[in-house]
């Protein structure tokens, strides 16, 4: 009896106890021997602790989500895993979406998408923004795109959507020489690097791979990539490290593309 | 019943001792204010000399302010001026949509500073938010009467002049 009171007192205290405040929600890579899941309905996934991380519509930038037919982005939330076997690093997003946008050859037709986002000067999550980064606080973002799953060789690489071109650039933005042939996909997923908005960029090499699949109203989307790349404009991810994390999610049935989203703030990430 | 009292003590000592932590750092970071760039010290609202939470609901300058407030702010801001409106909850850091009943906020401030975060934003150091820059969206004349609809609908009066 003495045991059950105790258990109910030491509850009692725990549940007041402050479970997440200002600083964001912590996503904990799990550490697993072996390989890392590269689908996401591998049941290595139940291994890693679920966090669900609340989205808002992007409003920082025009054109802003207001504008959208909803008034405001879709998405609400977005659950993420990650697990790593201290060599390579995976996450799963899953997320509702009520219709499946897979394709956009029609000018009327807007895809989904998801992208993670990674600031490349981890000195502090303060110290870039959360929305695309900064001058010279460049942020690397992993975008999948549903409509490059299975033709990710057929999409003319630089334009977001099929006739429009590459309008910006950090290369033009910083005076370089903008390279597009250089850059080949490997997958459905572009990993890219901006420095504010307006600076979206394709990087020169291209190493984050996906796998994405959608059914019963919910994407679940992996990505995964190497802990670490010999390219400094690609994040590192450290053992035991702490990197901060934000997320997109571009809804196409809502109408939703480049600006028009839904955001996370900066959250955490760390690395078993 | 020693054992459970020994064992409970020392968690609840350790609970109280975080909450008055916590609550003191919570206070602590209510009051620092940024310091506005020289442009914005000092500026006064040209509409009105009036305590804007004195103004009546049919004040034309509220109804107008009222207006925009619901088109643009109210999405973080909330309806009641409260930091809990429908878009508020995907923003968490660094700084989630100020509550702006809350009497450590725009009650501490004068109606020039409320001008420069509607003009600049939350884009820069040292907010980095997600509070956008209204410098082009609205005149000069709006963003003055979205400040009085502001402290009108959150029920406080701006800082007081020396």
């Amino acid at each position: 009896m003495k045991r059950v009171f105790l258990i109910i007192a030491v509850a009692g205290v725990l549940a007041n106890a402050r479970v997440a405040d200002a600083a964001g929600l912590t996503v904990v890579s799990k550490f697993v021997a072996g390989d890392i899941p590269t689908t996401p309905i591998a049941a290595a996934w139940n291994k890693a602790r679920e966090v669900v991380i609340p989205m808002s519509s992007q409003i920082v930038a025009k054109p802003r989500a207001f504008d959208l037919p909803k008034g405001k982005s879709s998405a609400r939330r977005v659950s993420v895993r990650s697990i790593n076997n201290g060599k390579a690093i995976a996450f799963l997003l899953e997320w509702e979406d009520v219709t499946e946008n897979s394709t956009v050859d029609n000018p009327a037709a807007y895809r989904d998408a998801a992208a993670l986002e990674f600031p490349l000067k981890a000195v502090g999550k303060e110290k870039t923004h959360f929305a695309m980064g900064h001058e010279d606080m460049a942020v690397n973002i992993w975008q999948w795109k549903a409509d490059l799953e299975d033709r990710y060789k057929a999409v003319p690489i630089g334009a977001s959507y099929p006739g429009e071109g590459q309008e910006y650039s950090i290369e033009l933005y910083q005076g370089r020489l903008y390279d597009l042939p250089k850059k080949q996909r490997k997958g459905p997923v572009e990993d890219l690097i901006a420095e504010g908005f307006n600076t979206l960029t394709l990087q020169d090499s291209q190493n984050v791979m996906g796998k994405g699949n959608w059914s019963g109203g919910k994407w679940r989307v992996v990505f995964y990539r190497s802990l670490t790349t010999e390219d400094k404009e690609h994040v590192a991810f450290k053992k035991r490290g702490i990197t901060p994390i934000a997320f997109a999610i571009w809804d196409g049935g809502n109408l939703e593309k480049d600006g028009q989203k839904s955001v996370t703030t900066w959250h955490e990430l760390r690395v078993e | 019943m020693k054992k459970i009292i020994f064992l409970i003590a020392p968690l609840i000592f350790f609970q109280s001792a975080f909450s008055i932590a916590n609550a003191a750092v919570e206070k602590e970071k209510k009051v620092i204010h940024s310091t506005p760039p020289i442009d914005y010290v000092g500026l006064k609202n040209p509409l009105t000399e009036a305590d804007p939470k004195t103004l009546p609901d049919n004040d034309p300058n509220i109804l107008a302010g009222k207006k925009l407030y619901e088109a643009t702010c109210m999405a973080c801001h909330g309806e009641k001026s409260n930091g809990k409106g429908s878009e508020a909850e995907g923003f968490v850091t660094p700084i989630k949509p100020v509550d702006l009943t809350d009497p450590e906020a725009i009650a501490k401030l004068d109606q020039g500073y409320i001008f420069w975060r509607i003009n600049e934003g939350g884009l820069d150091d040292p907010f980095y938010s997600a509070m956008p820059a209204w410098s082009d969206d609205f005149t000069e004349t709006e963003k003055w009467q979205i400040i009085l609809y502001v402290y009108k609908n959150a029920g406080v009066s701006p800082k007081a002049k020396k």
